[in-house]
């Protein structure tokens, strides 16, 4: 909509897809061999839509509330970026050399608020079963930022290009996941411009089940898993938003969306401590 | 915690809260019993001075349990804070402003130790987190420091030895982190290259991989490795000069340079202030030949970042110390308190008077 009609852009790509060599088997990856993850995309003729709106009142009021709440969100997104002094700021070369266009939950930790407690990362440990932190306090810096390196829900994932078994993609809330049957090609990690996916090792090598093997058949060779992609999952199963947040005690560390926070002064995630942020 | 607009709403309870407990407090002052720890409001006065510090006290073992959603970090560290300097009014209104015995000014030392320590604390962090980021800034986790140090000083050995030859020394640390850094570096194309990069920079390098069927080796020249590495040919006069001049940069760098940079070195070393180090090198620019000007630009850069090493050092002991009273301080705290309830139960007649 926002090509067609001419104004900002605010989709984000949910997966990508590639084109079927039309004989119903993917096309596979050059240089992995993979075959990449299926897309599905159910395509409504207009007429048909048109028809269904017709017959029944309850779809054409749930359509035509969806059509207004985009209408109203795009008109504010713009009217915003038009009267807002604040937007008048240009983005640098840096800002784009560091890609932080690209995100929409990217992480800042402010280095003039910040006391190097490491709160942050103890509670990104503590906040997955494996133990593996997904936010390292490393990377470059932006102003007073530091852009630490962990997902920032790059509204066009490189990293899910080409997933030779479909193990990651982008969950509910638009998350980045890497789904349990990763096999550890680091494909994904070594796509990420950000270095934000980890590979790590597996203290046990998995390997197919006796089920498993039945149905492989015994010529056929199986290398066992050794390690598997780790990626920041904005704790996506925890009510309050990313632990990393909410256990800042010194309101350093933020999750914003980087278009609306340096040029527009808007905040996703970073609680205040305000008494009424508690309720 | 940078205080700041944020702490507003903060600020007016605590104040709001001190009010009531003034006012109350003048109340009971006045009244014909006078003031006592003992007496109902004094107990009343007492209990909430507690349930305050109690409070503040939890802070620690909140962050025990990162991910229970029971209030953000800063909620909890905003109310350690104001509560925490709020408790000190009221346990001074439930001792109606008296010392009282052992027991009780050992409480009164460590409530004033917490809280100047804190507001020691508070006041740092107002302060230093600027200035680590604009004074270092190549900042490293502190948790980093030994494994940035070798690192530099394995580059270094490397740097050093390609135009002085081998050297011998033991390096241990350095040698921990060769196969790291030489993978960051894309160095290592087969899994023999660690040991042959090793090897050409250590005299006594040790056997990092099982040992390969031995080959022919080229016949040592003699000569420094530079002068083999594509330096122009010159005349035998020219390379002795150079061989000497090399002799002082090795000199240099293992008498000055890589002990500065391992992770003991000393804040009194010649090279951690940047004018001194400064004139160090330039010294060593007009001794050495140009050839070996881009090695010190080199070397000085990784001074350069020791140097930073030892200032974000410093500024976390600073930004982290008063930690190590203000915690302990409260832990004894709970044990005084502990023992000042169990004396006043004994003493307290249960007899309230208002």
């Amino acid at each position: 909509m926002g090509v067609v009609l001419d104004l900002p852009r605010n989709a984000t790509c949910v997966a990508y897809d590639h084109p079927d060599s039309g004989f119903h088997q993917r096309i596979p990856d050059s240089r992995t061999g993979g075959v990449p993850s299926r897309v599905e995309l159910v395509k409504i003729p207009q007429d048909a839509l048109r028809a269904l709106m017709k017959s029944s009142p309850l779809v054409k009021s749930s359509i035509d509330a969806t059509i207004r709440q985009r209408q109203e969100g795009t008109r504010q997104q713009t009217q915003r970026f038009a009267i807002d002094p604040a937007s008048q700021r240009q983005r640098t070369p840096r800002f784009d050399e560091l890609g932080l266009v690209q995100g929409q939950q990217l992480m800042l930790i402010d280095l003039d608020r910040c006391t190097r407690c490491g709160a942050c990362v103890d509670a990104c440990v503590a906040a997955h079963d494996d133990g593996n932190t997904r936010l390292y306090l490393d990377g470059p810096r932006y102003e007073n930022y530091l852009v630490p390196l962990t997902c920032r829900k790059c509204l066009d994932p490189v990293c899910m290009i080409g997933c030779p078994v479909g193990a990651i993609n982008r969950g509910n809330s638009g998350e980045i996941q890497v789904r349990d049957w990763c096999i550890g090609c680091r494909l994904c990690a070594d796509q990420c411009p950000y270095g934000s996916i980890q590979m790590n090792h597996l203290s046990v090598p998995v390997e197919p089940d006796e089920q498993q093997w039945r149905l492989l058949g015994p010529d056929v060779e199986v290398k066992a898993v050794i390690s598997r992609a780790v990626v920041c999952d904005m704790c996506s199963s925890l009510p309050g938003g990313p632990s990393c947040v909410y256990s800042c005690p010194h309101e350093a560390a933020i999750r914003v969306d980087s278009k609306g926070f340096f040029f527009d002064s808007v905040e996703i995630s970073g609680g205040t401590g305000s008494l009424e942020s508690v309720s | 915690m940078i205080l700041d607009r944020s702490h507003c709403r903060w600020l007016q309870v605590t104040l709001g809260i001190l009010a009531a407990g003034l006012a109350s407090y003048a109340w009971y002052a006045s009244g014909p019993s006078g003031v006592s720890g003992g007496s109902l409001p004094g107990l009343i006065f007492g209990i909430v001075g507690t349930a305050m510090l109690v409070f503040a006290g939890l802070l620690s073992a909140r962050r025990q349990v990162p991910n229970w959603r029971i209030g953000s970090a800063q909620f909890w560290l905003k109310g350690h804070i104001w509560l925490g300097l709020l408790s000190v009014a009221f346990i001074l209104f439930h001792s109606g402003f008296r010392l009282g015995g052992m027991v009780e000014i050992g409480l009164w030392l460590s409530i004033a130790t917490i809280v100047l320590s804190g507001v020691v604390g508070l006041a740092l962090q107002q302060v230093l987190p600027r200035l680590l980021t604009t004074s270092v800034p190549n900042e490293t986790f502190i948790d980093q420091l030994s494994y940035q140090c070798a690192s530099m000083q394995f580059l270094a050995d490397k740097l050093v030895s390609e135009f002085t030859g081998k050297i011998d020394i033991s390096a241990v640390a350095a040698i921990g982190v060769a196969e790291d850094v030489a993978r960051q570096r894309k160095w290592l194309k087969r899994p023999s290259d660690l040991q042959k990069i090793v090897s050409a920079i250590y005299e006594n390098a040790p056997q990092l991989l099982p040992e390969e069927p031995a080959r022919p080796k080229p016949k040592p020249s003699g000569k420094p490795s530079a002068l083999l590495a594509g330096q122009p040919e010159s005349s035998p006069e020219a390379t002795k000069r150079v061989v000497i001049r090399t002799e002082e940069l090795k000199t240099f760098y293992l008498k000055l340079v890589r002990p500065f940079l391992s992770i003991s070195s000393k804040r009194e070393s010649l090279l951690i202030q940047s004018e001194r180090r400064r004139s160090a090198f330039n010294q060593m620019r007009v001794d050495l030949p140009s050839e070996l000007h881009d090695v010190l630009d080199q070397l000085e850069q990784f001074c350069d970042q020791r140097s930073q090493m030892h200032r974000l050092k410093r500024i976390h002991v600073w930004l982290h110390g008063w930690l190590f009273v203000h915690v302990p301080v409260s832990a004894s705290l709970l044990v005084l308190f502990v023992l000042h309830i169990v004396i006043s139960l004994r003493v307290v007649p249960w007899e309230w008077s208002w």
